[in-house]
């Protein structure tokens, strides 16, 4: 199978109106500048091959026709999507480029071997290959990631923490601390705690101040409670009470007396009731000394019987003594004449006596026998009589310091607002009034503790109604509530602003710029970091995506390569254009061509032999591609730059290339290479040379 | 009982937004239908242009709509809604923290917006709230935890809602307006725009129904006129690079799990980024993988982003390690990145456009 270009035809094509040519084994197709040369370059590139320069806009009108396909010819154009590339190697997408190989530009032909003065491996792979390619994208690719990244049970697995890797890890960390201070402003960020703390805090205050309030308006009732209790406590006092209460003892014990002297008086009175009377009934009967009340005594005249008969009788035994007891006898009997002589005499004072004694008798159921009986008993009453006087005396003079007590009392009373003149009454109400100044007393203790306890000062009194109740309690409560919601509110107040400052950091915003601000520009921060993150993870993913491609590709590059210097494809076309070298090698990085007996380094052989074992090597290679088939090589103006006398042979040399199959196209603006062509190749080819005019 | 929940309907004039008016009537023909007589709507039933109540109530007024409460709290976009705004009985708007018993045993607690506040401000000036045993939060802003997403339709913080007033409020359910973008989680539920107002807001759109005898919520989709979405293409310099991204266009839109007649609803916004051989074929391949969806004008269909692919060795890179990416297994999620995203790098990394 040998592909061969077989008719190009092509409409409106820059400069060109209309061509449409039918091509041979030898092709020149020679124009002048403007005449169209590079548009139709360019046609048949871009119709056949995929890599292909499109720097113009083409013609749809036109087609390059090929033959030598298994399906016969295809017919090719710009537009059409297969080319001669994927219908050689419709599915592995081998490492073919067709056109690096087919087509040999101006400036790049490996028979120039300016080119080539240094050539060596890695020049011979980028100009067979597509080493460079290879390489430019491996440089885009960051050793860190093409060495030393892999992916792994769907992880990214780096071993070393530099270049992009590290940034990627950074912007992985700062993403995350974006995430994090994220969370913490969904965690913390409400503002509504604090608001509600303060509106409560506002609440409990306004309850507070009206507790103060009332408190200053209860410690203004208070003192004035107190001011009144005082003047009540010190209006009657303990000494007024006592002294009105001993007064009104002091009055019960005088009472008590007079009553005491009273009753002695009244218990004695009885006894000397009669004195007066005795007193003149003794007046009386002194008025009658001599008169003897009743009658006369016989004892005097018994006894001087009796002494008589007893003198008689002894004055038979002894006269002497009879003669005592006659003169006895005798004495006595003179007292009883006396007496009965002196009743006789008296006989109307006797009456009045007698009448006098009777009385006495009458008064005090006794007999009075005598004055002296009279006197006796005048004698017992005197003292009693005269005790009476003295009581009396007591009991007035008693009841005038009575009378003057009781004033006082009274006075006294007055003050305590006594009006009963029971003393037991009295006392009572003292006692009573008692009480009452030491219920007093201790309520003003009582209200000046508590008045104490309240801890106002008196210029902070309100005198005035107060809303509410003051309670301690719930004055404590409401203080412990404020502490507790200004805790709460600094808490919160810290915290925010804690959280504003990290979110603050994270943004570089100034403190003072509202939150919603803050937030959108955290939120457009983490964005970038995200998006910076993400581009650099793609990098990664994709540079240990396609530098492992490329490691296989530039692996199997290697054996394409090797394989290839040593296939007769390879080595038929050397010993075709140069007998003196039977093929090439690789030693290192350096070309090597040999022949039997020796080996030389490819820049060391003469410019022409190196132009023609390149030259050769291209082919082979083509032809290795191809498996051994053949194509066609379009030349653009590829021996431009080349002097005269190598333009010779190397126009001879396509001559020779075409003799095994290859077919050529050359194009050019040279009328020195046209007039070569036409020297040395037409008279050769005959029919099978076409010349092409533009 | 039932109570239907909507928010952000962004209510301007008929005339001007016609597709939001008729986004609510979908949703009160869904109550008539389903015999629910109780609509929440938790913010933003007008957009902050509008001045015209009116032209709300020329549709809560309908007839076939009377049974229907409307319990509306005014969100960041109404302000110009003050009270005795409303003529019609059956709309209430809260202005103040209020607590209303919608269900004979479940206590309401509507929250409007108030600016430069947080929700944790506002709830902390509601004393009765420490006597409720079950209650329902209905409020107007940012829920922190999304704040890292943002809403996309306006940005800055709104009368943010945290975990902490959760924590110390305790409401036993939340529903939150001003987030376009639909999310439910156990205790917060945002219902998002019921009409979609640009095409971040893409999808079907929604609004929730409570169920208080079970405190069940359900999402019933709005039958809307237009749904949005956007996507981002990623194109592969291949042999097969038309077929692959017509595969990939297909895959979009299976993704949506829209209905046949649903597609054609489609407003879409796409973005292509990549390398093709054919640029000038990208802008019919993407319209005719999409030929149900409708772009709003040209600048919806992005390729400013696809290069030129040169290089035969760099396709058969590309070639090679998307086979690899297809078969790698990456977790994906941990790192924040998707296939696509990978797929993109990888291209961009052969032909040298990822530095």
């Amino acid at each position: 199978m040998t592909i061969h270009i077989d008719s190009i035809s092509v409409k409106g094509l820059g400069p060109i109106s209309s061509i449409n040519w039918s091509l041979k084994a030898i092709n020149l197709i020679y124009g002048k500048n403007e005449h169209g040369k590079t548009y139709l370059v360019e046609y048949v590139l871009r119709s056949l091959f995929k890599n292909s320069p499109k720097t113009r806009a083409l013609t749809d009108s036109g087609q390059v026709i090929v033959t030598g396909f298994e399906s016969g010819k295809k017919t090719f154009s710009p537009r059409s999507a297969e080319k001669i590339d994927s219908l050689l190697f419709p599915s592995n997408g081998a490492l073919v480029d067709l056109s690096r190989l087919c087509i040999i530009k101006e400036g790049k032909s490996n028979f120039d071997s300016a080119s080539y003065s240094t050539i060596s491996k890695t020049n011979l792979k980028e100009y067979l290959s597509d080493q460079s390619v290879l390489n430019k994208i491996s440089e885009e690719i960051k050793g860190v990631v093409s060495k030393d990244s892999t992916i792994e049970d769907g992880k990214i697995v780096t071993t070393r923490n530099v270049g992009i890797v590290k940034k990627w890890h950074d912007s992985t960390e700062r993403t995350k601390s974006f995430e994090d201070i994220f969370r913490e402003i969904n965690q913390e960020y409400s503002l509504g705690l604090a608001n509600k703390a303060r509106l409560e805090l506002g609440i409990a205050e306004e309850e507070s101040k009206k507790q103060k309030k009332a408190k200053c308006a209860l410690a203004n009732e208070l003192s004035e409670q107190i001011a009144t209790l005082t003047i009540e406590t010190q209006s009657i006092t303990d000494d007024m009470l006592n002294q009105a209460k001993t007064l009104i003892n002091n009055l019960q014990v005088i009472d008590d007396r007079i009553q005491r002297t009273q009753d002695r008086l009244s218990e004695i009175t009885p006894n000397s009731v009669h004195f007066l009377w005795l007193s003149t009934a003794i007046a009386e009967c002194e008025k009658h000394p001599d008169v003897i009340i009743g009658k006369v005594s016989p004892l005097f005249f018994i006894l001087s019987i009796l002494l008589l008969l007893s003198t008689v009788v002894i004055s038979f035994f002894q006269p002497y003594v009879s003669i005592g007891l006659g003169v006895l006898t005798l004495l006595f009997f003179i007292l009883y004449v006396v007496q009965y002589r002196k009743q006789a005499l008296n006989q109307d004072g006797r009456v009045e006596i007698e009448k006098i004694f009777k009385e006495f008798e009458e008064r005090f159921g006794e007999r009075a026998l005598s004055l002296a009986t009279l006197k006796s008993k005048l004698a017992y009453i005197s003292p009693i009589n005269a005790e009476i006087d003295v009581l009396t005396k007591q009991i007035a003079q008693e009841k005038r310091e009575y009378l003057i007590q009781q004033n006082l009392v009274k006075s006294h009373l007055i003050e305590l607002n006594i009006h009963s003149s029971d003393s037991k009454v009295q006392l009572e109400e003292i006692e009573k009034i008692k009480r009452s100044q030491d219920q007093k007393k201790s309520s003003l203790r009582n209200l000046e503790n508590e008045l104490f306890k309240l801890g106002i000062s008196p210029e902070d009194y309100f005198n005035g109604t107060s809303e509410v109740i003051y309670d301690s309690n719930q004055e404590e409560k409401l203080n412990d509530q404020i502490e507790r919601l200004n805790l709460v509110i600094k808490e919160e107040e810290t915290k925010a602003d804690s959280l504003k400052r990290r979110v603050c950091d994270k943004t570089r915003d100034d403190f003072v710029t509202p939150w919603d601000v803050v937030i959108e520009h955290l939120r457009e921060r983490y964005n970038d970091a995200i998006v910076e993150q993400k581009d650099l993870c793609l990098k990664i993913v994709s540079g240990i995506i396609v530098s492992n491609v490329i490691a296989e590709l530039n692996e199997k590059e290697d054996e394409n390569i090797d394989l290839a210097l040593k296939s007769p494809q390879i080595v038929n076309p050397i010993r075709a254009i140069n007998p003196n070298y039977h093929g090439i090698d690789l030693y290192g990085e350096e070309i090597l061509v040999f022949n039997d007996s020796q080996r030389f380094n490819l820049n060391d052989i003469s410019t022409g032999a190196k132009d023609q074992i390149l030259f050769a090597l291209r082919i082979g290679l083509a032809e290795h591609v191809l498996q051994g088939e053949k194509m066609f090589f379009i030349l653009d103006d590829a021996f431009q730059h080349s002097d005269w006398e190598r333009r010779v042979a190397l126009v001879d040399e396509l001559g020779n290339l075409a003799k095994t199959g290859w077919q050529v196209l050359y194009f050019s603006m040279d009328d020195h290479i046209r007039d070569l062509f036409n020297k040395q190749l037409a008279p050769k080819f005959q029919d099978q040379y076409q010349y092409f005019e533009l | 009982m039932k109570i239907a929940i909507t928010a952000d309907l962004h209510l301007v004039t008929q005339k001007e937004h016609p597709e939001r008016f008729r986004a609510l009537e979908k949703i009160l023909d869904t109550l008539v239908d389903q015999e629910i007589n109780q609509l929440i709507i938790a913010g933003d039933l007008f957009d902050i242009s509008s001045n015209q109540p009116g032209e709300f109530e020329k549709v809560a007024g309908k007839a076939k709509y009377s049974k229907i409460q409307y319990h509306i709290i005014p969100g960041n976009h109404d302000p110009a809604i003050a009270e005795g705004t409303f003529v019609f009985p059956n709309i209430h708007y809260y202005f103040q923290p209020t607590i209303t018993m919608l269900d004979k045993d479940i206590p309401f607690v509507f929250v409007p917006f108030k600016k430069g506040k947080t929700m944790g401000e506002v709830l902390s000036t509601v004393q009765e709230l420490k006597t409720l045993d079950k209650w329902v939060l209905v409020g107007h802003g940012d829920w922190i935890s999304g704040t890292v997403e943002g809403n996309p339709y306006e940005k800055g913080i709104y009368m943010p809602f945290s975990n902490r007033d959760i924590q110390y409020y305790h409401p036993d359910l939340v529903f939150l307006g001003h987030i376009h973008s639909p999310k439910d989680t156990p205790i917060i539920h945002i219902p998002g725009s019921a009409c979609a107002v640009d095409s971040s807001e893409y999808g079907y759109r929604s609004f929730l129904i409570f169920s208080s005898e079970n405190w069940k919520i359900e999402r019933s989709t709005i039958d809307s006129e237009v749904i949005y979405f956007s996507e981002q293409l990623v194109v592969l310099p291949t042999d097969d690079e038309e077929s692959f991204l017509r595969n990939e266009i297909d895959k979009k839109i299976k993704a949506w799990n829209l209905t046949d007649s649903d597609l054609s609803k489609v407003v879409l916004k796409v973005e292509a980024k990549g390398y093709s051989r054919n640029r000038d074929k990208l802008t019919k391949i993407i319209r005719d993988g999409f030929t149900h969806c409708k772009f709003l004008n040209s600048s919806q269909l992005d390729i400013s982003e696809v290069k030129i692919a040169e290089g035969l060795i760099q396709e058969s890179i590309l070639k090679t390690a998307k086979e690899r990416l297809d078969k790698l297994e990456l977790d994906y999620k941990e790192y924040g990145i998707n296939r696509e995203e990978v797929l993109l790098a990888v291209v961009e990394t052969i032909y040298g456009g990822r530095k």
